[in-house]
């Protein structure tokens, strides 16, 4: 088994080494795409995590008039709370919202100064049983004494998901045009491998070596530069969770971002579709281009 | 070890290679195919590797019938047999011991058989001072010992040569045969096809004529044509 494996080792170096520019090539198309497609499914994480945190904790908005009465703003919580609809009710107070206000947009000078407790609406935030049936709420508050618009934040939401959606839509779209272009590489590089090697493997044949023990070191070489290009990508994705999500988290506190955590969960993805894709490409290019 | 039951092999232009040929050779005999260029030896030899099939007939060597062979098989079948080529086919960038031990090397041989045998082999065909040199260092008749030693380094139980002696003078090929004779002599089965008429007369031994496909002689220890 020592002479085998030596032997392996040895012929995907040469191999690697001989077309360094193919190899690199295709080294970076395979990071390329897969750090894209990496993004995508951070992004998709990322969606999941935030809709998960959002979407439990606002579910509609009921902004008060300036000139509710007291009485008015109990019977509304009263009614509310009597629909037997609703989970849990806060009341959030002009002062409330600018603190909010002043969390959410801290060190955001230009919002801040515009910002004034007296223009900013006091509010019900309400929470559903069951999130569906925000329209009988709506329907039944949108005329109440004192309310002055009841706002579904879901919506408000979608609006962000949906930004986010196609953001995950375009890098994947583009990550595999990408991995395309990376099939094509690695099977063009074991063409001129296969060319390069021709007459080795010729003897190889002669002398009643087994189709695989041909075909290992050109697969293994495509898998190599596969997983490569997948850490590659992993390390991208790493940098640019420490630089750009952890810049954002320390400004954008109302939901949770993804973590390093999460990071960790894509990179075995990748890898693996890394050196598979390799794999299946240079399998399907060694039976044109090796003839065994 | 190698029989051949009405073979006719005809390539994909129409052109018909082999016609209709039966032919039985024994274990250890000594076989010259001879004949014009595309009469049909190297042909002869391809079915014998199962590097083509022929189209009717059946093939049989080393006590395995070709026809339905699983293509996984065939390496074992060629463990079986050695192949020296006219053009010798080494690798420059392998020294002459890397060259002969590549043959064990690449079906799985450890290396303590490897570093055992490929001496004993450079021995046999009297290359063991060239152990280190690269086949570019080499005269051709010390390139084409090589070759035989990797054919023959897995002792093989039958030799196939095409044109070994093609490219070298004549008395570089007389030591080339001296050599294939010395390995028919350890009991392998040994077919050569050959333009050589000088060594075929001189080896007299058993002679299979090919003429357009057909095989037109089958002589023991002939001559390379009729009256020779």
């Amino acid at each position: 088994m020592g002479a085998r494996w030596r032997y392996l080792a040895n012929e995907v170096g040469i191999g690697l080494r001989r077309n360094l520019l193919m190899t690199l090539a295709t080294v970076v198309t395979v990071t390329v795409s897969l750090a894209l497609l990496g993004a995508g499914m951070l992004v998709q994480l990322q969606v999941d995590k935030a809709q998960r945190v959002l979407y439990g904790e606002v579910e509609i908005s009921i902004f008060l008039l300036d000139g509710i009465s007291a009485d008015q703003r109990t019977s509304l919580e009263r009614d509310l709370s009597d629909t037997g609809l609703v989970q849990e009710i806060i009341y959030v107070s002009k002062e409330q919202a600018y603190r909010d206000v002043q969390e959410i947009f801290a060190g955001d000078e230009t919002i801040l100064e515009s910002v004034t407790p007296e223009i900013l609406p006091a509010s019900f935030r309400v929470k559903l049983d069951d999130p569906q049936q925000f329209e009988i709420v709506a329907s039944q508050f949108q005329a109440y004494p004192g309310v002055e618009e009841v706002v579904d934040q879901r919506e408000v939401l979608d609006k962000f998901f949906r930004i986010m959606n196609a953001l995950r839509n375009g890098a994947v779209a583009v990550a595999l045009l990408q991995l395309f272009a990376a099939a094509a590489l690695i099977s063009n590089t074991i063409r001129i491998t296969a060319f390069a090697r021709r007459e080795q493997t010729g003897i190889m044949k002669l002398v009643g070596a087994t189709n695989w023990y041909i075909r290992l070191p050109f697969i293994l070489e495509g898998i190599t530069a596969g997983t490569v290009g997948a850490l590659a990508a992993g390390g991208l994705l790493w940098l640019g969770e420490a630089t750009l999500v952890s810049r954002l988290k320390g400004e954008v506190n109302f939901i949770p971002f993804i973590t390093t955590a999460d990071v960790w969960r894509v990179i075995p993805v990748l890898v693996l579709l890394g050196a598979g894709l390799a794999a299946v490409a240079a399998f399907l290019s060694l039976r044109r281009f090796l003839d065994v | 070890m190698i029989r051949l039951d009405n073979v006719t092999k005809t390539y994909k232009n129409k052109v018909i290679a082999l016609r209709e040929i039966s032919v039985e050779i024994t274990k250890g005999e000594f076989v010259f195919l001879v004949g014009a260029s595309g009469s049909g030896k190297s042909t002869f030899i391809k079915l014998l590797l199962k590097d083509t099939d022929p189209d009717r007939g059946e093939v049989y060597v080393a006590g395995k019938r070709l026809k339905g062979m699983k293509s996984w098989r065939i390496p074992t079948l060629r463990r079986d047999l050695g192949c020296v080529f006219q053009d010798f086919k080494l690798l420059e960038n392998k020294t002459v011991t890397e060259n002969v031990g590549f043959a064990l090397e690449v079906i799985g041989k450890p290396r303590q058989t490897i570093v055992r045998t490929v001496p004993e082999v450079l021995e046999l065909v009297g290359l063991r001072h060239k152990a280190a040199a690269y086949p570019g260092e080499l005269s051709g008749g010390e390139q084409q010992r090589v070759s035989i030693a990797r054919a023959f380094v897995n002792r093989p139980r039958i030799l196939l040569c095409d044109e070994p002696t093609g490219n070298l003078d004549p008395t570089t090929s007389v030591g080339i045969m001296k050599l294939l004779d010395r390995i028919n002599r350890t009991g392998t089965t040994l077919v050569m096809a050959t333009h050589d008429q000088h060594i075929v007369d001189s080896m007299r031994r058993r002679v299979i004529e090919l003429d357009d496909g057909a095989l037109i002689r089958d002589q023991t220890r002939g001559v390379y044509g009729y009256g020779g």
